[in-house]
Parts: C-alpha cells; structure tokens; sequence
C-alpha cells in the first residue's frame, strides 16, 4: 500500500476528505474485527450449546433405536426452543439407520416438521432446499404433496433435492411428475440424474419405458430412462431400445438404448447394433462392441477383428475388451505378434502388469 | 526553490498512486462483500444437499489424480499413500517422475511394489520421452509414469496423456488433500454439465500436526513469514477467488490443486510448457478456447475441498516463490492480452482480465514508484505531516479491514483455526503485515516483472522438508536441473 503524502496545493478541501475516509476506513475496520470476533463468540456459545444438548440426547437416543426406552423419553428432553435444533440432530441419525430405526426417527421428527415445513416458502433457495431435504428424510410421506410440488420450484437445487427425496421414498403417483421435471434439470449431469432416479427401483420401470419410447420426450429425458433401465436389466424395454436405434439419430440416446441391449438385448437385436459399429461417433461405436460381445457370439468376431483397426483408441480397447470377453486369446496374442498398433491395448486389457 | 517539472512530475505521480490506491482497496472492499453474500449462500447449500449421497452413489465421475514429482523423494510416499486413502469411489493415481535425479523412481518402486505395465495413452499433447510406466502390485488404482525432465507442465501432460478418465485432478506432490476433499470438488461438475475446471482452497500445513498422510490438528505456523502468508491465503481464497467465481470470471485456480475436464483441455492441448505460471496460463486459454468456439462452459471456485501445502518459512524462498507467480501471471496475460476489454469475453474480458493486468500485474510498479516518491517528497522537504499521517492511517486501515474481513469469512464458514490464539494471532497479523511484509511482496512482485521483461526461465531452487518427517531429505541435495522445483 502507499503511505504517499500529498504535495500541499491539494489544498484543505482534499485534507478533509481524506480525513473523512480515514474515520470511515477506521470504522469499517473496526466492524469487520468486531463482526469477527463476534463471529468466533457466536459459533463457540452455539457449538457448546449444541454439545451440551447431544451428550443429553445421545444416550437416549440410541436406546430408543434400540427398543430398549420409549421414544416418549427422548421427546421429553427437547425443549422448545431446541426443535429445530432437534430436527437436525435426527437428519444426521436417519441418513445412517436403516429399516424400523428410520421409522422411529420419523415418529420423533414428526411434532416437529411444521416448523421445517414453513421454510419451503422461504425467499432463499438453500432454505428452502434444507428443508424439502428435511421433510424428505424425516416426513416423507406426511409432505409428500409439499415435496411433489417443490419439483416445480423456480430453483433447480430445490427441484433436484425434491426429486431425490421422490426417488427415495417411491410413490407411483408421483413418478409421471418427476420425470417431466427432470428434462428442465438441464444443468445436472445425466449420470447423477440416472443415478438419482433408479433409487426408484425397478419398480417404476414402467414409467421410465413409457418415456423411453416417446419420441416427443426430449432426447436427454430419454436417454436418461434409457441408462435408468439398463441398471435395472429391465427384460422388456430390449425391444423398445432396439426401435430407438432403428428410429433415432441423437448419439446420446443411443448410447442409453446401447446399455439396454448389452444388460438384456438378444440376438434379434444384433442387427440393429452391427450397423452402428460404423457409425461416425466413437462412443456409438465403442458400445455397439460392446453389445456384441456381450449378446452375440462368434459370429461377431469379424465384426469385432474389423474395430481393433479403428481411429479411436477408445474403439479399441472396447474391441480388445470384447475380444476377451469372447475367450479369443489367441487373435489378441496375434496383434502383439504383429506389432498391431493397438498391441499396447491388448497388453493393458488382457495381460495387465505387463509391458 | 523546486524546479517545476520536477514538482508537476511529483504531483502527476502522487494523482496516479492515489488513484491506484483507492482503485485497488475499493475493489478488495468490493470483493469481500460479494464474497460475504456468495458464501453465505454457500454454506446453506452445503447444508441443504447430502454431498456423501450425492457423490458416494454411482453418479461420482472418474477421476485421475496427476502427480508430477521432481527430487521428491523425501515427500513422495507418504503423499501417495495419503492420496490411495482418498474418500472417493473411481479414482485412479498417475504420479509423474519427471526425470528426477533423485530416488524419487526408487523409493516409490519399493513403496509401492511397482512392476513395468503398458497403458495405452489416451491423447497425444507432445511431452519429453517417457521411458517406462509402471503399475502398482499393491494398489491396482496406482501408476507411475517414469519420463525425461521437461518440466512441470511437461509432466502434467504426460499425465494427462495417460489419463482416461472424464475428469483429472492436478496436485502437487508435497500437497495433501483432505479426505473428502475430490468429493467436495466434484460437486460442481455433477450440479452443472458445462462445468470444465474447478478450484479448490489451498491451506498452509506449517505449524499443523500431520500423522498418516493428514492433518490432524490444524494450528498456525510457529513462524512469522508463514503466519503472514496464512493471512494472505485467506484474503486470496476466502475474499479474491469466491468474489471472481460468483461474477463467473475464475482467472487462476491453483496447481496445487483443480480439477478440469480432460477432454476439453487435451483439445485445447494441454498445460503450455514455456511459462512458469502454466496453472493459471490453461484457466485463461480454457476461457478463451471455449468463448471463441462458443462452447458453454463454467469455470469455478469452491472453498470447502482442502489441499494442505507447505509455504515458504525463509525470505529468500518466498521471494523466489512470489517472483514465480508474477512471472507466471504477466506470462499469462501478456500472451492472451487480446482478451483485455473484450466483451467476446464477458465478465473474464471486460473485469477480471484488466483487474489482473493492470491491478495485479502493473500494480506493484505502481507501487514501487509511490515509495520511490515517498522518499523523494522527504528528501526535498516537501512533505506535510498531516497529509503523511493521513495517508499511513488510511493505508494501514484499509489493510486491516480487508484482512479482518478475510478472518471474518473463515469465521462464517469453515473456522479451520479454532483457538481464541489463533484468532487473536491472526488479527494481530492483520495490523503487523503493514510494517515491511506488504512492502517486501511488493518488491518480490516488482523483480518477478523485471524477470518477466528479460525472459528469465526456471522455477528457483526450492526445499521440501517433507511433512511425514519434516527432516531434509536423506540422499544427496538435489542437482541443479533444467527445471527445479
């Protein structure tokens, strides 16, 4: 910083002004060590607080999730000015128990949720979020209504978090909903969605097939359900997937409907799935490989021998990784004779720790 | 009796300080506020969203964590052990040898049980001759890459090259990350899809007790040149770097720790191998790659994910440290100065590329010229008290507002020093850095321009003491390399 004093034809004018900013520059600074040292007081009291409450909660907690105290007991230790502070505590609970633990968590959150439940109008989104995440976890069927229409929220960290609260705790009724939602999720990544939504469990495989087969979804909806079904190895939707790729071009709903046929796609589909091993996008590409190896038999071995001698190295090694898949050692064990340019592949993918 | 140029020349000089000053501490002012209210925000989201559901479930990309290690030897094992016990579902680590002359090769083989492999590359960025790479026996997840010295952006691309993952983590090997730290850092890749590069917060390890590859109980350095950089990091991280990430206009994230999309920088071919700032360098031409080709993208800042790195605790290392980064700062934005004012560029062209170019880069001339006046106005007598009162209160106070709002911020979110000292410390330090530290950066700023300007090449010999025994390292001293770091 310059501690530069000014030649004096500045003039008195110029003289208050500075002096001016110094008692303002003073107090500005003054405020920020007060604000922080008020800060570490707060946070410190808070945390003492909140620590002395937990070591009365704690014991009795864990014996009312051991059925050896009613819940009744702990009830009674939480005073009124610590409910939120108490719904909070059971937010951490319920997020490790599993089964009749997490239902005598609910029970105990339950007087306590309209508290919670006032902030889902809260101006700010993060609160409003928190607490879709709170009644989500500890009230999720009590507000099911409340958490199916935060999907309609203008924020989509409220839209997302709502969704995965539906996504836990499946209802039929409200799975139609979440899935026109999740097309204006556009932001999220398709893999945290896919892995978001089939928390829904095969279950609600039926809704995701319905979207899957409809051309006037968007593509990224669909490929969404499309990856969603293929973790459920859902035996029905290999037809549909199959008449996506006969109908579509959009490189990442093929990839999805790629991921259905490797998990449950037969032999009837293999031709569908050849034509795409020369399609222009590596990831196609890639997949289909994958999909032979994994449906077909020998017969795709030439198909497979023709990708090893693709651009892409990634190409190759889906290639080299069919070609063990199928046991065809010794037409890997060739490409290494050969010095093949993807001998490395091979070496990596068939003989690791060699070189 | 004064000659009147030289009176004009002194009062033209003193108008363009005092301009300077006041432009430079509103912006600092500017940028506490809006790093206030954004982490603010921030903690509430944190609260709001499960990170360990989001990202312990399949949705967690795969990562590489690149590691390039020159005469690490004394560090190198117990970073990597630390970095095998990271909590993350799908990460591989590419530690790079870049030709060390030490037994940095040796000691990880040993360590780690490490057998000759092949991996095929995944991009082709030209590097300096890898001659083996290795696979871990022990941890499948575990690879070397054992190369001829090309340098540390050299290195980082012979990592990239032999990475195949969606995302690559760039750390330092003397770095230590928290063990949630990637989960935290992921976070903005999963919640936006334009995502390319994130940062996360570097913090000072001196002073901290380090057991098992982590720091277990986190205190201020016992040194005073290290207490003032934990200032200065707080001020730069807390303050700086949120305050650009909520205008959307990240300039630097640290090498020392980032995440970025490997398909995006291989396109944009990689780390540059001829600055010495290349962290900040690939942040600038990533901005400038995706807005000339109009790719949507985001570039980003978090401040909870935590990289604990040793700083420097003697003058003559900082001063070769802070010389580095000047040097690597003007590299970069003298090389990308088409960006300056731009508005193809938005927030980044119009914003934060003159703060940096003129406020960050230039300013330290600026500064030096003051006190090069300062001294002139005494030695001709033309200097008034009270005006040189003035100026000192208001320069100190407004040093000490901004690093008490720095203080302020750590106190709202993360409170990584928990003592009553440590705060007590810290606020002294706030008041004590005016007097010569500031001054002395300044300096080291100015030298690393003056570096810039004559094409001096090279990191400067550093030390690393090593946080597992904080000893010197056990072989021979290193050889002066074409790259030293």
């Amino acid at each position: 910083m310059t501690v530069l004093p000014l030649p004096l034809p500045f003039g008195d004018q110029v003289f208050w002004l500075l002096s001016l900013s110094i008692v303002l520059v003073v107090l500005c600074a003054a405020g920020m060590i007060t604000t922080a040292l008020v800060l570490r007081w707060r946070n410190n009291r808070t945390a003492r607080q909140w620590a002395a409450r937990e070591a009365i909660w704690d014991p009795v907690i864990l014996d009312v999730l051991e059925g050896a105290r009613p819940p009744e007991d702990l009830t009674r230790l939480v005073r009124q000015g610590h409910r939120r502070h108490f719904v909070t505590y059971l937010l951490r609970y319920v997020r490790t128990v599993r089964g009749g633990g997490r239902e005598i968590l609910r029970g105990l959150a339950r007087p306590h949720l309209p508290l919670v439940a006032a902030e889902c109008s809260h101006r700010q989104a993060e609160r409003r979020a928190l607490a879709v995440q709170i009644l989500g976890e500890l009230g999720p069927r009590e507000y099911r209504e409340q958490i199916a229409g935060a999907l309609d929220d203008s924020a989509p960290l409220v839209t997302v978090i709502a969704a995965g609260a539906i996504a836990r705790d499946y209802s039929p009724q409200d799975v139609r909903h979440l899935l026109e939602r999740v097309g204006q999720l556009e932001l999220w990544t398709v893999r945290f969605l896919v892995s978001m939504l089939q928390r829904m469990g095969p279950q609600s495989a039926w809704a995701f097939r319905e979207v899957l087969d409809d051309p006037t979804r968007p593509n990224r909806v669909r490929a969404i359900a499309g990856h969603v079904l293929a973790q459920f190895n859902d035996l029905p939707s290999g037809d549909l997937a199959a008449g996506v790729l006969e109908t579509s071009r959009d490189p990442d709903l093929q990839v999805a409907a790629l991921r259905v046929l490797e998990h449950v796609g037969t032999a009837e589909h293999l031709g569908v799935v050849r034509a795409l091993t020369r399609d222009p996008e590596p990831a196609v590409r890639g997949n289909a490989i994958r999909v032979l190896a994994a449906v077909g038999g020998d017969a795709e071995v030439p198909t497979i021998r023709a990708a090893l001698d693709d651009e892409s190295h990634w190409v190759a090694i889906q290639a080299v990784g069919a070609l063990k898949r199928l046991g065809r050692a010794d037409l890997l064990r060739a490409l290494v004779e050969t010095g093949h340019r993807w001998a490395t592949a091979v070496h990596e993918v068939f003989l690791p720790g060699t070189a | 009796m004064m000659v009147p140029w030289l009176w004009r020349g002194l009062w033209l000089l003193n108008a363009v300080v005092l301009s300077y000053f006041v432009l430079l501490n509103t912006i600092y002012l500017l940028t506490s506020l809006v790093a206030f209210k954004s982490l603010r925000r921030y903690v509430q989201r944190l609260r709001s969203l499960d990170v360990d559901e989001m990202i312990g479930s399949g949705a967690a990309p795969a990562i590489t964590l690149v590691v390039p290690a020159y005469n690490e030897e004394a560090t190198c094992v117990e970073a990597t052990r630390a970095l095998l016990t990271l909590r993350y579902s799908e990460y591989e680590v590419v530690v790079v040898n870049d030709g060390s002359p030490d037994r940095t090769l040796e000691v990880l083989t040993e360590a780690f049980e490490l057998v000759p492999a092949a991996r095929l590359p995944s991009a082709a960025i030209p590097t300096a001759r890898v001659r083996q790479m290795f696979r871990s026996r022990r941890h499948a997840n575990l690879w070397v890459v054992d190369k001829e010295n090309g340098g540390k952006s050299d290195a980082l691309n012979a990592g990239l090259n032999a990475c195949r993952t969606p995302l690559f983590c760039v750390i330092d090997a003397d770095s230590i990350l928290e063990p949630d730290a990637l989960m935290r850092v992921t976070r903005p890749f999963l919640e936006d899809e334009r995502t390319v590069a994130v940062g996360g917060i570097i913090r000072i390890a001196n002073g901290s007790t380090i057991g098992g590859g982590r720091v277990r109980d986190v205190r201020l350095p016992h040194s005073l040149l290290a207490r003032l950089q934990v200032l200065e990091y707080l001020r730069a991280f807390l303050s700086a770097r949120v305050a650009w990430a909520e205008l959307n206009a990240t300039l630097i994230i640290s090498g020392a720790f980032g995440l970025f999309k490997r398909g995006i920088v291989v396109e944009a071919g990689g780390f540059a191998t001829d600055t010495v700032g290349e962290d900040m360098e690939l942040v600038v031409r990533l901005h400038r790659h995706c807005r000339e080709r109009d790719i949507p993208y985001r570039i980003t800042f978090v401040p909870d994910p935590v990289a604990w790195t040793e700083c420097p605790e003697t003058l003559g290392a900082l001063s070769r440290q802070r010389d580095r980064w000047q040097r690597g700062l003007a590299e970069s934005l003298v090389r990308h100065r088409r960006m300056l004012f731009n508005p193809r560029f938005g927030a980044v062209g119009l914003l934060a590329f003159p703060y940096f170019f003129f406020l960050e880069m230039l300013g330290p001339v600026v500064e030096i010229a003051g006190y090069v006046a300062f001294a002139a106005i005494l030695v001709l007598g033309m200097w008034s008290a009270a005006y040189l009162l003035a100026f000192l209160s208001l320069a100190i106070f407004f040093g000490i507002a901004l690093s008490a709002a720095a203080i302020g911020l750590e106190e709202l979110t993360f409170r990584r020093y928990s003592r009553w000292a440590d705060l007590r410390q810290l606020l002294w330090l706030a008041i004590l850095e005016n007097a010569g530290y500031r001054q002395l950066t300044v300096w080291w700023r100015v030298r690393g321009l003056i570096s810039t300007v004559f094409r001096v090449r090279g990191w400067g010999h550093q030390t690393r003491k090593g946080f597992a025994q904080r000893q010197p390292p056990a072989g021979p001293p290193p050889a002066a390399g074409p790259v030293a770091r």
